[in-house]
């Protein structure tokens, strides 16, 4: 039992579940053990050491985003924490330090990545290496442990494998991803995805007049703006179904449709929440309108957490598909520049 | 041939062992890609085993018609190369394998394991949030730690501190429920 006991040093890396579980990475003598650990009960997989074909890891954005959000959330609730006067001083100064802690954590977890572990016969993801200076020592740390089961690979090898890879012969049949992007050829100018970004930074911007300003006409516009953005993320969608968008484009957009829901469901709650606290005036759609144009997030805290998420959102998802939407269009004018570019000098050859 | 985690796009031999993170050159996402000498090994082929030449060889336990070439480790029946697994430097034939995964006594073919201790320890804790299911959880938890306090757990090291944790929060919540049936009682 002892020399069981003693086979097993974990390495580097934790990723807990999304609600239970978690994933670690162990070393044995001859195989990396990855445990799923949960209620009680653990999963295993061994990959032996004399199996291991590669390992890759791929640095990703979800870390930055992470921080984005989290950063942007942190101020907001910091501006209100520093201008609020009335009692709501405390729990947003709190809500900012909390935010703030873990802002700072994940700034000193540094990027995120992920790894994969290849065999003959599977690609696995390493779930517990999803930070790249985490995932970056313990592929240091197996390197030699793999090589002295395996031997060090020749770079002569390497290059052989680069030549047979380019020989156009053996080439691969194109991959999923590859005949998608083949059979993308519709393209796509993305003026309805700029309407839809541009609507919500204008969302963002009646929203952040919501803390200072109540008017009918804020209300009226406010409605007005999410119907054109219910309407534009519908057209968006299904223009840039098979288009040539870059896919964090898409994500953007699929992202917004999110946050219109959100609205939308927050609105309906809202004025079922006053509906409930003034019965007397609840046929009357007038009466209503105004009193919802009446209230503000300083009313409660559940007012302030959905104005919060909604204005940070509308800043978060609005420039970024902005920016996004300006490099693809600035990359899509370059490359038709280049594609057009032999022929414009061959007609000034001409003309000469 | 190795390729982009995230483009699918096969990686060029400058991307490869480089221990940095370098642009993938399709996508020009940073990625580290560690390869070793498994990648250019080819698969070996499966062996069919040799048929019996005459009467005086050894055949297998499994396959009359062909040439023992090894015995199983764990039952020492013959057995022809087709039988024979090679596992942990060890020959078994497959009924030794899968009654070996089934008792869990090859501890490297185990893909799961149920550990207890965290079990009755986790009822032990929840149930104390609404006090009155303690009642019943805590003769569970302590039934939980002695039947199963020889049972393996994790594979990992561990040691019994969860069991004794769980045995004494359980003993401790029969104590609570007897002092306060006690103390109705007497009133």
């Amino acid at each position: 039992m002892t020399a069981e006991k003693s086979t097993y040093r974990r390495l580097s890396g934790k990723k807990r579940g999304f609600i239970i579980g978690h994933h670690t990475l162990w070393r044995g003598r001859d195989h990396l053990l990855q445990i799923y650990a949960r209620w009680g009960a653990e999963d295993y997989k061994r990959y032996y050491f004399n199996d291991i074909q590669a390992i890759i890891t791929r640095k990703t954005g979800v870390g930055r985003i992470q921080n984005i959000v989290i950063g942007v959330l942190a101020g907001l609730f910091g501006i209100f924490a520093v201008t609020s006067t009335s009692g709501w001083v405390p729990f947003n100064t709190i809500i900012a330090v909390i935010l703030l802690l873990i802002l700072m954590i994940n700034l000193f977890k540094g990027p995120t990545c992920e790894t994969h572990l290849l065999t003959a016969v599977q690609t696995e993801k390493l779930q517990s290496l999803h930070r790249l200076n985490t995932a970056q020592a313990v592929m240091n740390q197996l390197k030699p442990i793999i090589e002295r089961h395996q031997g060090r690979i020749q770079r002569k090898a390497l290059a052989q494998q680069n030549a047979q890879s380019s020989d156009p012969k053996k080439k691969r049949p194109p991959t999923r991803r590859v005949q998608r992007d083949l059979k993308a050829r519709k393209h796509e100018s993305g003026r309805v995805h700029l309407m839809l970004f541009a609507l919500l930074i204008f969302n963002g911007l009646i929203v952040a007049a919501g803390f200072v300003l109540t008017h009918v006409g804020l209300t009226f516009l406010g409605t007005a703006v999410m119907l054109m953005m219910g309407i534009c993320v519908v057209v968006a969608l299904v223009k840039q179904h098979e288009s040539n968008l870059k896919q964090p484009l898409r994500t953007m957009t699929w992202a917004a449709l999110g946050y219109i829901c959100f609205s939308f469901i927050s609105a309906y709650i809202i004025s079922v929440g006053l509906a409930f606290k003034h019965p007397e005036i609840f046929q009357n759609q007038w009466e209503m309108i105004k009193l919802f144009s009446n209230t503000t997030p300083w009313d409660s805290s559940f007012m302030m957490t959905i104005s919060i998420i909604a204005l940070s959102g509308a800043v978060a998802i609005g420039i970024p598909g902005l920016c996004l939407l300006r490099n693809s269009q600035q990359a899509n004018r370059q490359a038709s520049g280049l594609s057009t570019a032999p022929v414009s000098a061959t007609a000034t050859k001409r003309i000469s | 041939m190795i390729s982009c985690t995230r483009c699918k796009s096969p990686l060029d031999a400058q991307v490869l062992n480089t221990f940095a993170p370098t642009p993938c050159p399709a996508c020009e996402e940073p990625i580290r890609a560690d390869v070793y000498p498994a990648l250019f090994r080819k698969l070996p082929s499966g062996r069919s085993g040799v048929p019996l030449q005459g009467e005086e060889e050894a055949s297998c336990f499994y396959h009359p018609a062909k040439k023992a070439a090894v015995a199983c480790s764990a039952c020492g029946r013959f057995l022809c190369a087709l039988c024979d697994v090679e596992f942990n430097d060890r020959h078994l034939c497959p009924a030794c394998l899968e009654k070996g995964k089934a008792k869990r006594k090859i501890k490297n073919l185990e893909n799961r394991r149920v550990c207890y201790d965290t079990v009755a320890l986790s009822i032990a804790l929840i149930s104390m949030l609404f006090v009155w299911p303690t009642i019943l959880s805590a003769p569970i938890v302590l039934f939980m730690v002695i039947h199963y306090w020889g049972a393996p757990s994790s594979i990992i090291p561990r040691s019994k501190i969860r069991f004794v944790l769980a045995f004494g929060i359980a003993s401790l919540q029969i104590v609570g429920w007897i002092l306060f049936f006690g103390s109705l009682i007497i009133a």
